[in-house]
């Protein structure tokens, strides 16, 4: 049941059969240990699919991040603000709205979060998997959240003290994407 | 480390789809199963499953688990 769930889960995503295999086993495992979170709300297959679905995609996540460490990803004052490439940085120099986002949220950043906020919220979103991230801090992954939340929190505070709502937020990035991106679309 | 359009973009999403009270991926994952099963069969959203809904706005890993979930569970 959990291989039948997890090969049509992943279809598309150059999963092997051995990965397949690790994946279930790890999976039963796991089952087995949250058993007591089992609320009885939904069938127990469906639950214990979505279990496995976490362990899978967690393994994938690792591994395509590889074993880039937070040190080396703050190195060089890579997890203090929140700087553009040379491409986003020509995109938002065209948008006035979008731009205006830009730097309230790099101030926010710069000067109002906690280290450990600054460093969850930016290193999340360069892509860390938040596994890695919570390991390499200490952190629960109930902690972790709770600090990404707060950093959320403290941007959209500042956005809407300054007079811009999720729906201008949202409008200023409407369509928003990477050339190379849009340009295949 | 800079960033690109498309991750600012995802932050600024992310931003405004905040809430001050939201679950977190662990609490996500335990009523994920209940939520897909309602959607299949086309139940009104209680508060704990618009949660669920809300979680994803926010949350890339959780968003995609739900996409793999939803294959996994389809009919056929």
């Amino acid at each position: 049941m959990i291989t039948r769930g997890l090969r049509r889960a992943l279809a598309g995503r150059g999963v092997s059969d051995t990965d397949l295999d690790d994946f279930v086993q790890e999976s039963l495992i796991r089952i087995h240990q949250k058993l007591d979170t089992f609320r009885g709300d939904s069938k127990f297959t469906t639950w214990a699919i979505a279990i496995s679905i976490r362990v899978a995609l967690t393994h994938l996540r690792k591994r395509r991040w590889g074993d880039v460490s937070l040190e080396a990803l703050s190195r060089g004052g890579g997890l203090t603000e929140l700087q553009t490439d040379d491409s986003a940085t020509a995109q938002f120099e065209q948008d006035q709205e979008r731009s205006r986002v830009l730097r309230i949220m790099q101030r926010v950043i710069q000067n109002d979060l906690t280290e450990r906020q600054r460093v969850v919220l930016l290193a999340e979103l360069g892509g860390m998997p938040k596994e890695s991230l919570a390991e390499e801090l200490g952190l629960t992954s109930n902690a972790l959240y709770k600090a990404a939340h707060d950093a959320r929190k403290a941007l959209k505070k500042r956005l809407t003290d300054e007079g811009i709502g999720e729906n201008e937020v949202r409008s200023a990035f409407e369509g928003a994407s990477n050339p190379s991106e849009a340009s295949t679309r | 480390m800079k960033y690109t359009l498309d991750q600012i973009r995802d932050l600024a999403q992310a931003t405004a789809e905040t809430r001050p009270d939201e679950i977190d991926c662990d609490e996500w994952l335990a009523r994920v199963a209940a939520y897909i099963e309602a959607q299949g069969a086309g139940a009104p959203l209680d508060p704990d499953m618009a949660a669920v809904e809300q979680h994803v706005r926010v949350c890339p890993d959780c968003r995609a688990e739900l996409e793999a979930l939803m294959r996994a569970t389809e009919e056929g």
